[in-house]
Parts: structure tokens; sequence; C-alpha cells
């Protein structure tokens, strides 16, 4: 029985191209079909057009615009980053960044033989204040900062950042060189890139400013890199620019401590890798010489001549 | 250094096999990594640390 219908229901479904007493029938159900698939398609690339005409997606207005690439001194398999800049940048970053960004997951120690000596770091640590075990009489007390302790933010809580910066909020500098699509050209071409005045045409909500590599254009923190802001101690002009590098090469330091270990340890496994293959093409060549030089050599047997 | 007198230095006893595979192995790995640590701070003169600390320490400024 089952199999009967299921047979019938296969032959229906054929017959509906191959039968010919239903052919009429199915003209017109394709005819339906692709008037139906003509509307769609004509409303959804009319819907389509006129959502271009005015929309702002898949834009450099949306996304940002791209940022060109830069000739860092890190660049390339074998270099590090140019540590007297890294030095110069902590000094941006605490002059100008701390007072709104935080700096959380790197600690005082890893300044060290970095861009400062061990003293100068104990130093700076001092400066802080944190947390200390209570007292006798349970009072909560301070203490200078050590060397362990991680590099404290301007915040105490989210809240507070948002609070004080009209909603928005400073995001954490430890890894914002690898949040962002375009790294370091990215964060140089931000801190760069404030244009004096916006382009006409553009609004911008309340307390924003505009910076064409930002996504949307509209950027909460204004610019705040100007022309001899710092005073470096190596005598380094402090143009914009330069601020921006040096601050952009400490957060890539922040954001990758680990590059120069990484860039050793690629030069060390392609100098391994590279002489064990060669030596396995040798052993193999070595292994295959007796097959490949052997010779078969075909004696016939001695046939007797026929006639 | 003939094959006969290796034989004889390395490979007969199995103790000294095993032992001379780990001291070469130590012995290589720190003159390799020695190496490529020579390298690394030619390649990248003046913009490492030790010259930072350098120039710190000579108070010398304005010099690349």
């Amino acid at each position: 029985m089952f199999k009967r219908q299921l047979f019938q229901s296969t032959k229906r479904f054929v017959s509906t191209t191959t039968s010919a007493s239903s052919s009429q029938k199915s003209s017109l159900l394709s005819k339906m079909v692709t008037a139906g698939v003509a509307f769609s398609g004509l409303t959804a690339a009319t819907l389509l057009y006129s959502d271009s005409t005015y929309s702002k997606a898949m834009t450099a207005a949306e996304h940002g615009l791209h940022a060109p690439q830069f000739d860092w001194p890190h660049n390339g398999p074998f270099n590090t980053f140019d540590h007297a800049s890294i030095r110069r940048g902590y000094q941006v970053y605490r002059e100008v960044c701390a007072a709104c960004h935080s700096l959380d997951r790197v600690a005082w120690r890893n300044l060290v033989d970095v861009s400062h000596t061990t003293d100068e770091v104990k130093e700076m640590a001092a400066q802080f204040e944190y947390d200390d075990e209570p007292d006798d009489q349970g009072n909560p007390r301070k203490r200078p900062g050590k060397l362990s302790d991680y590099i404290p933010g301007p915040y105490p809580n989210e809240e507070a950042a948002r609070a004080a910066n009209q909603g928005a909020l400073p995001p954490d500098l430890s890894l914002i060189v690898k949040a962002r699509h375009g790294g370091p050209d990215y964060v140089f071409s931000l801190l760069t890139g404030y244009p004096d005045e916006p382009p006409e045409g553009v609004t911008l909500p309340a307390g924003t400013n505009y910076n064409p590599y930002f996504p949307g254009g509209a950027i909460a923190m204004g610019r705040v890199l100007f022309d001899d802001l710092v005073e470096y101690e190596d005598g380094t002009p402090a143009t914009t620019s330069q601020m921006a590098k040096d601050v952009t090469t400490f957060l890539h330091w922040a954001a990758e401590p680990e590059l120069d270990e990484r860039k050793k340890y690629g030069l060390k496994a392609i100098i391994i890798l590279s002489s064990l293959y060669l030596l396995s093409v040798w052993v193999k060549k070595f292994k295959w010489s007796a097959i490949k030089t052997r010779k078969i050599v075909f004696n016939p047997p001695n046939t007797p001549k026929r006639r | 250094m003939s094959f006969q007198s290796l034989y004889k230095l390395v490979f007969r006893r199995n103790s000294v096999f095993i032992g001379s595979i780990f001291l070469g192995a130590l012995v290589f790995q720190t003159t390799f990594d020695v190496g490529i640590n020579k390298f690394w701070s030619t390649y990248n003169k003046g913009k490492l640390w030790d010259d930072v600390k350098y120039k710190l320490e000579n108070g010398d400024t304005e010099e690349e």
C-alpha cells in the first residue's frame, strides 16, 4: 500500500513536466512562478537601489577611513621595537593618555629593561598609592606602589569612567593595538587624523568629534596631541606626529611585549626546519641511490629456431 | 676523524652514546641561541634597550 502511494506520488511529480494531459496546467504554473520571481527580483533591485542612494553601509564613513601602512621601525621579520621610542611613548601616555585611559595589563616590572631602569620604575611606582593590609584596628591602609603592582588607571571603575566622560568609556589601552583593525597604523592615524573642522554635511552627535579614521566618524575623544605638548628628556622635538608615533610604539609594545622572543623563535624554527628538510632530502637520495641506479638486464632464453 | 675512531669514541657504549646526544643538544642549543641573539643585537643596533641605557648612563642626548 505504502509502496504504491509512493510510486504514485513519484509519478505525479514527474508528470508535472512530462505528462501531456496536464501540460496546460503546468505551463500556467511555470508562468506564475516566472512572474513571481521576476516581481520579487525587480522589487529587491528597486529597494537596493533606493537604499544605495542614501545609505551609508559599506562606505568609508561607516567603517572608518582605511589607515595607510606606515614604515614602523619594528616592521619586518627581524626588527625589534625602537626602545627609545617606547620610552618617549610612556612619557606621552603618562602625561596625556593616562588622564582618561587605563593600562590594566601592564605591571611596573614590565617596563624594567624595556624603557626604564629598575630604579626609575621603582620611583615611578612609588608615586602611586595602593591598598595595603589593614592595621591592628582594622583600618584600611595605603602603601606606595612596588614593581609587582599593575599600573593604576585613572578611574576606580567603569561607571566612574563613563560618568567623567559624558557616558563614553575610554577603552583600556593595554591591548588596543591588537584590538583594532589596522593595528598601529590605525592608532597613529586616529591620533593625527583630527581635522580642524568636520567636513560639510556631517552632523555630529553632541559631545563627539569628527575623525575620518574612526568607524562612524564621530568619536567621543577629542584631539589631544598638539605640538610641544610634552617635553622629551632626550631632546626630540615633540611634534604631534612624533608623539603619536612614540605613544603608538609604546602601546604596540604593551600589546605585544613578546615580539622579540616571537621573532627570534621564528628565525630559529626556520633555520632548524629548513636544515632538517635539506637533511631529509639528502637521506632520501642516499637511500634511493641504489634503487635508482640499478640496471635490469633481460637475457632472453635461447629458443631453438623453428625452421 | 675516521668512522673507526668515531665509533670507538661515541657509539660503542650505549651510555656514552646517550650522554653524547644530551651533551650535543646542550652545546648546540647554547651556541645556537647565543648566535641568534648576537645576530639580533647586531641587526637591531641603535633600537635596543641597551643602546637607550648607554645613552642614559653617559648623559648623551641628541645622537643616533
